[in-house]
């Protein structure tokens, strides 16, 4: 075995620029390929941290809330269903928060928004939206008032300490009115959300929706998305039929949908680059293999079994696959930590876009071993075709033919 | 001794169904230490019977027996591994392999049948020595003349020390020097280690060096003699 390895590496090294450039390409496809894959996939897990950061990784409702959101459809805030729920193991955080919809008037004109009942404090260590205030200070537990957001505060013509007055329906056809002062201004990075949102302190929304006591959801936080499907299915169990457990990907299908698109595209232009490549380490070696046909039928004559030769063709496309892998490694390993570690701000309007999904403006690529593996992988399985044909073409080799 | 016995072997190519008769019922027998040359015009047969002996190609009919071995009959493998163990090689070029040393390839059959190293380097060592080429041990064929590499031919076919070599127009390509160096060469070889050489030539000085000299003419034997030493066998 040890003259088989020696034969073949010596024979890689025999059309030194050939087999160079049957190597570069190797790097190349694993290079581009692992670089656009962790670009892609860095790129998805800001779009599921903005998302979680904004939805939590499960939400807890009243069973079928989640389509109409309606306001009678509540659960009740309550010691027994947090005991529960926190008994699981994984959960970091639980928040209440109770939605209505409501009409917001200010001196002569109205506009529909959202009515985000939450605790502030848990809610900033969370979303910290209390970064984004831009005039006043944002809520506290105890404030009597509200904080709405900047685009709603410039249609309505409100600014801080004015008041916000705002109508709605209430729990169990209740109407559903107040007066706030407004104690901060909130810029939301999502324009559309940026016009419709006020915030106010848990007691003070189930005041105004006239629900005691009640919230629309539970935002639960995870110390790992790995877990999530076991958790949520843990809570199904624990808490019963009449809740509705939804995780971040049901909620936010938008996200998993761009993966998915993301997945086709990407899977589509590494074929074709294994593809092209493919077909190049094939001609490479058929015609190592093919030049070498007096040579081989020498090595038969003098005693070389036909699978020995085989072997011997065999570890010279797995030596030019290594050696091309641990190229592209070399490269790939330091620049996808350095582009992670310091990823390219994004300007003008792509990083609008970016910042529009309240994800960060910037190019960060992903950190994921699996696809080293993986594309490893795919080079081994080319290779391993790619040989096909060299030994097929050595075991229909008649010694004394090709000696002629 | 009897070393090679062919019992009635004929060979028939039929390529395009036109049956072309190269070996036609022959029967020959060599023996321990012989020194042999087969001479014949071009398209005589006698590539075909040489691989008919060395176990490359199979006999239409016919029986081929070494050491009293049937080798006709032997499967692929184990015709192959009868070749690694019985028999040496010459052939006309491109017989040492580009990649390894002159050490490297006259070791190589050794080093296939799992000889130890120290074994297998004092007799590459020996054997290039005594070929004269004991500066060139480490040199790869590329930088080696066509005589030098026909040298190392010679050692790698007897490094292994088998029971006969065979040799296709093994000096074919070579200058008349080399030619001359090569057969004395091959002679002392064949003195010294008793080793049976079997080879095929156009060549008059080489035919003027064997000690027996069989003549091919249409895949027959047309004439097979031993000479005295000063006889001439005009080709
Ligand atoms: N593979 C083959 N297919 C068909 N015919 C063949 C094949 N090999 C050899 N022959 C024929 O067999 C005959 C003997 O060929 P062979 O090669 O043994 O002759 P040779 O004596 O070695 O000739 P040379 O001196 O030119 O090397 C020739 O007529 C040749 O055309
Ligand atoms: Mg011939």
């Amino acid at each position: 075995m040890k003259q088989l390895f020696k034969l073949a590496w010596r024979n890689i090294w025999r059309k030194r620029r050939r087999s160079v450039i049957a190597i570069v390409s190797v790097a190349f496809a694993v290079i581009i390929s692992i670089s656009l894959r962790s670009l892609m996939l860095g790129n998805y897990d800001k779009m599921v941290e903005a998302g979680v950061k904004n939805s939590g990784y499960i939400q807890i409702h009243f069973k079928n809330y989640w389509k109409d959101k309606s306001i009678n459809d509540l659960i009740e805030n309550s010691p027994q269903t947090i005991s529960t729920i926190s008994a699981i193991n994984g959960i970091t955080q639980i928040m209440p928060r109770l939605q209505n919809f409501a009409l917001a008037a200010g001196e002569n004109t109205s506009k529909a928004v959202i009515v985000n009942g939450i605790q502030p404090n848990e809610e900033n260590s969370f979303t910290n939206i209390n970064k984004r205030i831009i005039q006043g200070s944002f809520i506290k537990n105890n404030s009597k008032g509200v904080a709405i957001s900047e685009g709603l505060a410039k249609h309505l013509k409100l600014k801080v300490n004015d008041t916000l007055v705002l109508i709605g329906q209430g729990y169990h056809a209740t109407i559903a009115s107040g007066k706030y002062t407004i104690e901060g201004i909130v810029k939301l990075p999502n324009p559309q959300m940026n016009l419709m949102n006020v915030y106010m302190p848990l007691p003070i929304a189930q005041e105004f929706a006239s629900a005691q006591n009640m919230i629309s959801a539970y935002l639960i936080n995870l110390n790992d998305n790995k877990n999530i499907n076991t958790i949520a299915g843990q809570l199904k169990i624990n808490l019963g039929n009449e809740f509705e457990i939804m995780t971040w990907e049901e909620m936010l299908p938008e996200i998993k949908n761009s993966q998915k698109i993301d997945t086709t595209i990407f899977t589509m232009l590494a074929s074709c680059l294994y593809l092209i490549i493919g077909m190049g380490l094939i001609g490479t070696i058929l015609m190592m293999a093919i030049e070498r046909k007096k040579e081989f039928a020498i090595l038969q004559a003098i005693g070389l079994q036909k699978s020995q030769i085989q072997t011997v063709i065999l570890i010279e496309s797995v030596l030019l696959g290594i050696v091309g892998i641990i190229l592209a490694f070399t490269i790939t390993i330091p620049f996808i930590l350095y582009m992670n570690a310091n990823p390219i701000p994004l300007t003008g309007d792509s990083g609008k876009s970016f910042e529009a999904m309240g994800v960060e403006p910037s190019l960060q690529l992903g950190v994921k071993p699996y696809l080293f593996g993986l594309m490893a992988s795919i080079v081994f399985a080319i290779m391993l075709l790619a040989t096909l044909f060299p030994i097929l073409f050595v075991k229909r080799l008649k010694t004394s033919e090709a000696l002629k | 001794m009897k070393v090679i016995e062919l019992k009635n072997v004929s060979k028939i190519y039929n390529p395009k169904g036109i049956a072309v008769q190269a070996v036609n019922n022959v029967s020959i027998e060599f023996s321990q230490g012989e020194f042999t040359a087969i001479v014949g015009a071009s398209g005589s047969g006698k590539t075909t019977l040489l691989n008919i002996i060395g176990g490359i190609d199979t006999p239409s009919s016919g029986e081929v027996y070494v050491n009293n071995k049937q080798i006709n009959q032997l499967s692929e493998r184990k015709l192959t591994e009868f070749r690694r163990d019985n028999i040496g090689f010459i052939f006309q070029q491109y017989n040492l392999l580009p990649v390894l040393t002159a050490t490297e390839n006259v070791e190589f059959i050794m080093e296939l049948q799992g000889k130890p190293k120290t074994e297998r380097e004092a007799r590459a060592k020996e054997l290039l020595i005594a070929i004269g080429l004991g500066e060139k041990l480490n040199e790869r064929p590329s930088k080696l003349s066509g005589g030098q590499q026909q040298r190392v031919a010679v050692a790698r076919a007897l490094a292994h020390k088998p029971k006969f070599v065979i040799a296709d127009e093994p000096t074919a390509n070579l200058d008349s020097k080399s030619t001359e160096d090569l057969l004395q060469m091959m002679q002392e070889l064949n003195q010294k280690e008793g080793v049976t050489f079997i080879f095929s030539t156009h060549d008059q000085r080489v035919v003027d060096k064997a000690k027996r000299v069989i003549v091919f003419e249409d895949g027959k034997v047309k004439e097979d003699y031993t000479k005295n030493d000063n006889e001439k066998h005009k080709i």
